[in-house]
């Protein structure tokens, strides 16, 4: 049942051991996507096998074995794969030591894989920490760049506020219940679910302060547009998908499987955590200038879409909640990937207006950067909009028009930053780099990659495709709770 | 035999060539990128083939099929659907091989363009949007691929961008047809009210249902449901196949290239609100009221339409005023119900009008892009094929037996004539009248441009030569079925029954069909037919059109002098196209300028821009720089802004509790 | 009589003393270290104190796994801030402010 974990832990040793000595970061990395890929082997084996045998999906308290951990599992997997593989050789130009890189990646995956099983708060609390503190320690990773570290320690403290606050939301309600794991923990949540204590309510307000810390959501915003901006590219990759995913495993785990009951509690402070991040989301984006800054206000809006499903607390809007966050997690990272390919040594893309005239030289990077910018501001037919329009028909079948309306209004402000990013790419001129250079322009390829490209291209086409036929996904995003 | 993957494939068989050839175009180089295109389409063609011989021969049953369901909202549907029957075959069979010749065509014709690539994507995109509007099982997917052909049509007429008359016949194009899409929405939004599906199947199963309701307006007037449906739809089809007064973007749209004029201006997109009307004849036939207004307004385009043509000295102008008249045939004989006599003649107008606008293409060529028929002359030694093709292009055009223009423009004028409703007998004065003019203006050109001496330059060195075979190729593959189609088909087609080959597929009002059937019980065979066009009126308002044409431009210009003064009344109506166009733009255009202008500066500047649009641009800027502000980077003041979010829900719950 | 209810006190007097100590403090980036060690500590207290109460040895259990973890925080922050101290020579808060806006 550990078998996907267990690959992950021996592959991080090794990469750990041997990569203080062995200097060759092309066989690293294939180490590392090899495992990943095995575990991935691994997780759908297990869960057929299981599904075939009919096996619990509770292991004595601790460990889900549900679909819920599967489908968090496997997209963990998936994205950090495809972090892994788009990011090789900007990791191995920026400098960033390769031996911990892939080793931090691996135990950050290791523990998004036990947050996405956890059945017990200290199991999820221990693979919280384990993927928090690899992330920090992975900002922080080009040591000669001061915003990085920058970046880090505020990343750092932050964070450690927020998982005090989730611990002492955890200590308050298992002072109140005395119970840690999840389902015993619900079953008498929902014995007292209507005369609950002070003790419970606060519990569970320090407990939804700290998820929406890992999410990102506003008020709890603040680190992410500086992370974003000061972190490696590969990095904010990492945080912005595969971190986001298990921020999401996060929240289910907390909300749907131990919480839920509750709901009268926290639905509220939901709904008022995901207007307020829509709203600080969209419009602080529109003044930013750099991509990644202006990409992390981006995340701070879906996060607060995605919110405003989860409010719901239905099985049906926790489904489109998972769409959403699918959705979200493609198209981000479809547009990080045609930035990272983009990277040059000598020619950074930091800023919104080094992409001027990107369709003149890379027509086909440019198209994919487009489909990444209309999925995101939800341009139909792509995915973005299938997930955009499924909430806000959620919103309405529940009679929350209100909060529809709102969310629309507030996709017009968003659709401006997008719109801009597309206005740059097609319809200004090239910018030369340097003025007495004419001949280097910013959108340079950092080397021809096939592999990534083809992996950005396969991004760039899921998002068209799955926005063209999205009744398989819904179907099985519906099955998951 | 299943035909679901022929058609699947000949859909997606040109979309694919698109993208090969619009993003691939670069890598693939240009002769890659045409093969690419041309072969996908002739799968398609061969797709198209197998499905019509099935359709034909076979006795295939239609196939209905549901496809996939992308977006549901209420009773709103938005579904992928394919309706594979006899009208929809006849339509794919028609878009792909012109399309097909087309494609070929452009090899020679666009050689020296720069964005050869993008020219042969947008074909094929065209192709692909075309095939799905007439395999569509329901209006959404009709409407999209109706949007579609508009959007690439835009785009095609657009696509010497640099010269401004291209860019505004592109905008005209856009406009006009908004205007049309206005009138469909209508009819669709009413159709998805009361009907609550907008799939073909249900709503032509509830037309009996549709054609007793009324609608109560104000001060309760009441209109019958189904005829405002058909006459909005009809606003619809009136923009996209140019019927008057919705006509005027057509002759703009010349501006594109030569091909894009036959392949979308002539053969396909244009018949598109033909194929509208047709297809919707279940509710057509609900309402008479509606079909007389399709009957009259068909068949005043056809007569007044085909008088510009006249006048104008464009080679390419002409031929665009001639396919609006034939457009109004067509519309007229749907109007007299005569719907597998619309769809004939459109597939055969098809043919020659292609043909026609190819050849003219070949003209155009060979006078180094000039297009004044005034400076051509004397061309026929010059460009044989050219010649050959082009009069078989003529004769059909006219409706000179035994060519395919002869039968479908005899079967319309005689259901016509035939036809109980009101306004049959004007619509049978108009469309014998315009027998003579089409006559009259097709050999205008005719003479005018091959016969004659030379009126241009006559520059030894460059003398104006044939095309290239990729150029003449395509105009022997069209003067084929342009003398062939009509007398071989005729009889299956329109003659088996009331409904004619279409069958099932469309539907005649009952009082109709007692006259359908006297119509088609006088016809005894294609060879009786052939023969008897010598009894009959139209052939001998052709032959005096001809004649007429004769006299005038070849055997005794001096006549013309004589007789017809330049700045006569007649000439001058004509001349300003009836003033539809200055209509439009000192009515319409400056009065809309005028009303926005007092909009703009009483609305928009001090409500809309001042408040709301610029506005709450501005608020939202404001409000983003401010945004920014609270970002302010310091490490504690996040702190703070955490801890006291946190210790205001706990508050915010404490005053709830 | 010492109860629970003063356990759970003094562990949410040092908590919040905890958090303004995030929140006071300019100077030092060494204090905040401190301050979240002992924001770490507070939860541990709550815990304690709520296993003596209800018998239970799980809330212990996980009071070795917040240490646990507070170490392996306090190193990784450590280090972060080792790196910070090469460059800029100096542990004040105050200057980590390039990222805004």
């Amino acid at each position: 049942m550990w078998i996907p974990e267990g690959i992950v832990l021996l592959a991080a040793i090794i990469i750990l051991l041997t990569g203080l000595r062995l200097k060759n970061a092309k066989l690293l990395a294939g180490l590392a996507r090899f495992s990943l890929l095995l575990t991935m082997l691994a997780t759908i084996l297990i869960k057929t096998y299981s599904w075939k045998h009919h096996l619990d999906t509770l292991i004595s308290e601790l460990w889900f074995m549900d679909h819920i951990a599967f489908v968090m599992k496997l997209t963990i997997e998936i994205t950090a794969w495809f972090v892994l593989g788009l990011g090789v050789h900007y990791t191995q130009h920026e400098d960033i030591g390769s031996g911990e890189y892939y080793a931090l990646t691996l135990f950050a995956v290791l523990g998004m894989l036990i947050v996405a099983s956890a059945a017990h708060f200290m199991v999820l609390f221990v693979g919280l920490e384990l993927f928090s503190l690899a992330i920090y320690a992975l900002v922080a990773s080009q040591c000669h760049i001061s915003i990085g570290i920058e970046a880090a320690i505020k990343y750092f403290v932050t964070g450690a506020l927020a998982s005090g606050l989730l611990l002492y939301g955890i200590s308050l309600i298992y002072g109140a219940t005395g119970q840690l794991a999840f389902v015993p923990l619900m079953q008498d949540l929902g014995v007292i679910a209507n005369g609950h204590s002070l003790l419970i309510s606060f519990g569970v307000i320090c407990i939804l302060v700290g998820v929406a810390f890992k999410l990102g959501v506003a008020p709890f915003h603040m680190w992410v547009p500086d992370i974003y901006e000061g972190a490696p590219l590969s990095v904010m990759l990492w945080i912005a998908t595969t971190a986001k995913i298990a921020a999401f495993a996060i929240l289910v785990r907390l909300l749907w499987n131990v919480l839920a009951p509750l709901g009268s509690i926290w639905q509220p402070l939901v709904q008022f955590l995901a207007l307020l991040s829509i709203l600080v989301g969209n419009t602080a984006a529109i003044a930013q200038s750099n991509f990644q800054r202006m990409l992390a206000y981006s995340s701070i809006a879906h996060m607060g879409y995605l919110l405003l499903a989860v409010q719901l607390n239905t099985e049906s809007a926790w489904s489109v909640a998972l769409f959403y966050m699918l959705s979200y997690v493609i198209g981000t990272l479809t547009a990080v990937a045609v930035i990272l390919l983009l990277q040059h040594k000598h020619a950074h893309i930091k800023q919104i207006n080094d992409l001027c005239g990107l369709h003149q030289r890379h027509p086909w990077l440019a198209f994919i950067l487009l489909l990444a910018m209309f999925s995101l501001a939800g341009v139909p037919p792509l995915l973005g909009f299938m997930a955009k329009w499924q909430i806000v028909q959620m919103l309405i079948e529940q009679q929350q028009i209100g909060y529809a309306i709102t969310a629309m209004l507030l996709t017009i402000v968003g659709a401006y930053y997008y719109l801009r990013i597309i206005k740059v790419i097609y319809f200004d001129d090239l910018q030369p780099l340097d003025p007495a250079k004419p001949n280097i322009y910013p959108p340079a390829l950092l080397a021809v990659q096939p592999t990534a490209s083809i992996m950005a291209a396969l991004c760039g086409g899921s998002l068209l495709f799955l926005g063209i036929f999205p009744a398989q996904l819904l179907q099985f995003c519906l099955q998951v709770f | 035999m299943n035909l679901l993957p022929f058609a699947l494939l000949a859909l997606s068989a040109p979309l694919l060539g698109s993208l090969l050839a619009g993003f691939g175009g670069r890598l693939l180089g240009r002769c890659a990128s045409h093969c690419l295109a041309i072969g996908l389409l002739a799968v398609a063609w061969m797709c198209s083939v197998t499905l019509l011989y099935q359709m034909w021969y076979q006795h295939a049953p239609a196939l209905d099929w549901m496809g996939y369901n992308w977006l549901t909202s209420a009773s709103l549907h938005i579904d992928f659907g394919l309706l594979i029957d006899r009208l929809s075959v006849a339509m794919m069979m028609i878009v792909t091989s012109i399309s097909l010749l087309v494609h070929i065509y452009s090899i020679g014709y666009m050689h020296d363009d720069p964005a050869y690539q993008r020219f042969f994507s947008y074909m094929s995109l065209f192709t692909f949007a075309m095939l799905i509007l007439v395999t569509a099982n329901n209006v959404i997917q009709l409407f999209f691929g109706w949007e579609g052909v508009g959007l690439v049509s835009y785009l095609l007429i657009g696509f010497w961008f640099k010269k401004p008359s291209a860019a505004l016949g592109a905008y005209k194009a856009f406009i006009v047809n908004r205007v049309g899409d206005f009138g469909l929405l209508l009819g669709l939004a009413l159709l998805l009210y009361y009907v609550g599906s907008l799939n073909y199947q249900p709503i032509f199963a509830k037309a009996a249902w549709i054609a007793q309701q009324h609608i109560i307006f104000l001060h309760g007037h009441s209109v019958r449901l189904v005829s405002l449906i058909c006459i909005l739809l009809f606003i619809g089809a009136m923009g996209k196949s140019a019927q008057m007064p919705l006509h005027v973007w057509l002759p703009e749209s010349m501006e594109g290239p030569t091909p894009i004029s036959a392949l979308i201006h002539a053969a396909t997109m244009v018949t598109a609100g033909v194929y509208l009307v047709v297809r919707m004849s279940p509710l057509f036939s609900g309402s008479p009221v509606a079909l007389s207004v399709v009957l009259v307004v068909g068949a005043t385009g056809a007569l007044l339409l085909g008088l510009i043509g006249l006048v104008q000295n464009d080679i390419k102008r002409i031929i665009a005023y001639s396919t609006m008249s034939q457009l109004g045939y067509m519309m007229a004989a749907a109007g007299a119900s005569a719907f597998s006599a619309a769809i004939f003649h459109l597939i055969s107008h098809a043919f020659f009008k292609a043909l026609l606008f190819l050849g003219a293409g070949s003209v155009i060529l060979a006078m180094h892009h000039q297009q004044d028929i005034r400076k051509m002359g004397g061309l026929r030694s010059y460009l044989p094929i050219t010649y050959i093709t082009f009069l078989i292009g003529s004769c059909a055009l006219v409706a000179l037996p035994p060519f395919s223009g002869y039968y479908s423009k005899d079967a319309i004028i005689e259901a016509v004539h035939l036809a109980p409703i009101w306004g049959g007998h004007y619509a049978y004065i108009c469309l014998l009248l315009g027998a003579f003019v089409t006559a009259l203006y097709t050999f205008r050109l005719f003479f005018l441009t091959f016969h004659g001496s030379p009126r241009f330059d006559i520059d030894k060195e460059h003398l104006p030569h044939e095309s290239p075979w990729v150029v003449w190729l395509p105009l022997v593959l069209l003067a084929v079925p342009s003398v062939l189609f009509g007398i071989v088909h005729v009889q299956e087609f329109i003659y088996t029954s009331p409904e004619g080959w279409l069958g099932q597929v469309v539907y005649v009002m009952p009082a109709l069909r007692n006259y359908l059937s006297d119509w088609i019980s006088e016809f005894h065979g294609v060879f009786i037919a052939t023969a008897q066009a010598v009894f009959e009126l139209p052939f001998w308002f052709t032959i005096a059109g001809i004649m007429t044409a004769w006299i005038l431009y070849l055997v005794k210009p001096s006549l013309r002098a004589k007789y017809i003064k330049p700045d006569n009344l007649i000439s001058r109506i004509l001349r300003a196209k009836y003033g539809f166009d200055s209509f439009n733009d000192s009515i319409i255009v400056r009065g809309v300028q005028s009303l926005s202008r007092l909009f703009y500066h009483i609305g928009d500047m001090r409500l809309l821009d001042e408040g709301i649009v610029n506005g709450s641009a501005h608020r939202i800027k404001q409000l983003a720089q401010w945004m920014r502000c609270l970002q302010t980077g310091y490490l504690s003041y996040y702190l703070f802004v955490m801890a006291l979010a946190w210790v205001i829900l706990l508050a915010t719950w404490v005053g709830w509790f | 009589m010492i109860g629970l209810s003063h356990y759970l006190s003094v562990s949410a007097i040092i908590f919040s003393i905890s958090i303004l100590g995030l929140m006071i403090n300019h100077r030092n980036l060494i204090t905040l270290l401190m301050c979240i060690e002992l924001m770490l500590l507070a939860v541990s207290t709550n815990f304690i104190a709520f296993a003596r109460y209800l018998h239970q040895p799980a809330g212990e259990v996980f009071v070795f796994l917040i240490l646990a973890v507070a170490a392996a925080e306090s190193a990784i922050g450590l280090a972060i801030l080792v790196l910070w101290f090469r460059q800029h020579h100096s542990v004040d808060v105050e200057q980590l402010n390039r990222l805004k806006g």
